[in-house]
């Protein structure tokens, strides 16, 4: 997967760190020590890349500089051809039925985005920060994923929900769940190490029973 | 399919409204600076009501700041806080890399500022 271009690029002081979103590390384990990679392979449970760099779905990556700038915020990456799709694009058209051979024919028209993606992989690592593929600072927050009111609201109430779930009181937890948007997929998960610490307060205020300026 | 929940960002609950900083900076990665709240460089001014006595944090007064919506669950003494969405309104407060720490498939922990000096390709991905 991405072993072969990290060995292209890393000697232009280019590290691939892979970040695996498993809820179990045990299912990430085979596919890691199957590849044996040299790079930083990562497994993150909490989805904290979710939170903190706006990932949205697999695969996904996000460039970041030598001085720690975000360069491309998250957006679909392909480690490059596979030996399936390559095949696809090599095979001797005349050895293949009719019907087979004009179906590769349109296919290899078709622009092939895992080869987009190490192209300005491998523009970053020619040019730096040179690099057209490179973003400035204002532009990185502009295209990272938009994180409104609604959204940030549904989070809140799926917490509440995983909270009150997991002490058994599933009434509550439909009602929360109700009100979640749209835009999180989610078919339940499993304990997630941010969800019910206790916070030490500095006094013993009681909870209020009025709402508390919750915003919608 | 299975448990795989990409792109939900996970909330923070508490059972008090009044926190203590250093918690409240580790369950929602904003640091209460002489500047106001931080993170990722951004800082957002508070009014001076956000710190309470003892120095606590008065959630309500931050997550009004920083849009953080408060949703209170009275029945159970606790509140969810979500993320804050009153700074820049996407993901990314700023293009400031965040600090990721995470275990390796052995347990290890890495620090993603490890590797600060080298261009850095973060690639999320889902075994499912």
């Amino acid at each position: 997967m991405w072993q072969a271009l990290r060995n292209e690029l890393h000697g232009r002081d280019l590290e691939v760190v892979t970040v695996a979103l498993d809820v179990d590390p045990e299912a990430a384990r085979p596919s890691i020590e199957e590849a044996k990679p040299d790079h930083p392979s990562l497994i993150d449970r909490a989805h904290l890349v979710d939170e903190l760099f706006g990932v949205v779905n697999v695969p996904n990556g996000v460039w970041i500089d030598e001085e720690g700038m975000i360069v491309r915020p998250a957006e679909p990456a392909h480690p490059g051809r596979n030996p399936l799709t390559e095949s696809f694009r090599t095979i001797d058209l005349s050895t293949v039925p009719p019907d087979v051979a004009e179906m590769l024919t349109e296919a290899r028209k078709i622009r092939s985005d895992p080869d987009a993606y190490v192209a300005m992989l491998r523009d970053w690592a020619e040019h730096g920060n040179a690099s057209r593929f490179v973003l400035a600072p204002d532009e990185v927050v502009r295209r990272s994923r938009p994180r409104g009111v609604d959204e940030a609201t549904a989070a809140a109430h799926f917490e509440l929900g995983e909270h009150l779930h997991s002490a058994g009181t599933t009434r509550r937890r439909s009602r929360t769940g109700a009100r979640r948007t749209g835009s999180t997929p989610t078919t339940g998960r499993t304990s997630a190490t941010r969800g019910t610490s206790r916070t030490p307060g500095a006094r013993d205020a009681r909870p209020r029973t009025t709402a508390a300026g919750s915003r919608t | 399919m299975g448990r795989c929940r990409v792109g939900t960002i996970p909330g923070v609950l508490l059972e008090r409204l009044q926190v203590d900083p250093v918690a409240f900076a580790e369950q929602t990665g904003w640091e209460l600076k002489p500047e106001g709240a931080c993170r990722a460089e951004v800082c957002v001014p508070l009014p001076p009501q956000a710190r309470g006595a003892g120095g606590a944090v008065d959630v309500r007064v931050v997550a009004e700041r920083l849009g953080m919506p408060l949703v209170p669950d009275d029945a159970h003494g606790v509140w969810a806080v979500g993320p804050a969405t009153a700074v820049s309104g996407r993901a990314l407060p700023s293009a400031v890399a965040p600090e990721l720490v995470l275990p390796d498939a052995n347990g290890r922990e890495f620090r993603l500022s490890s590797l600060r000096g080298q261009k850095v390709v973060l690639v999320a991905w889902g075994s499912w």
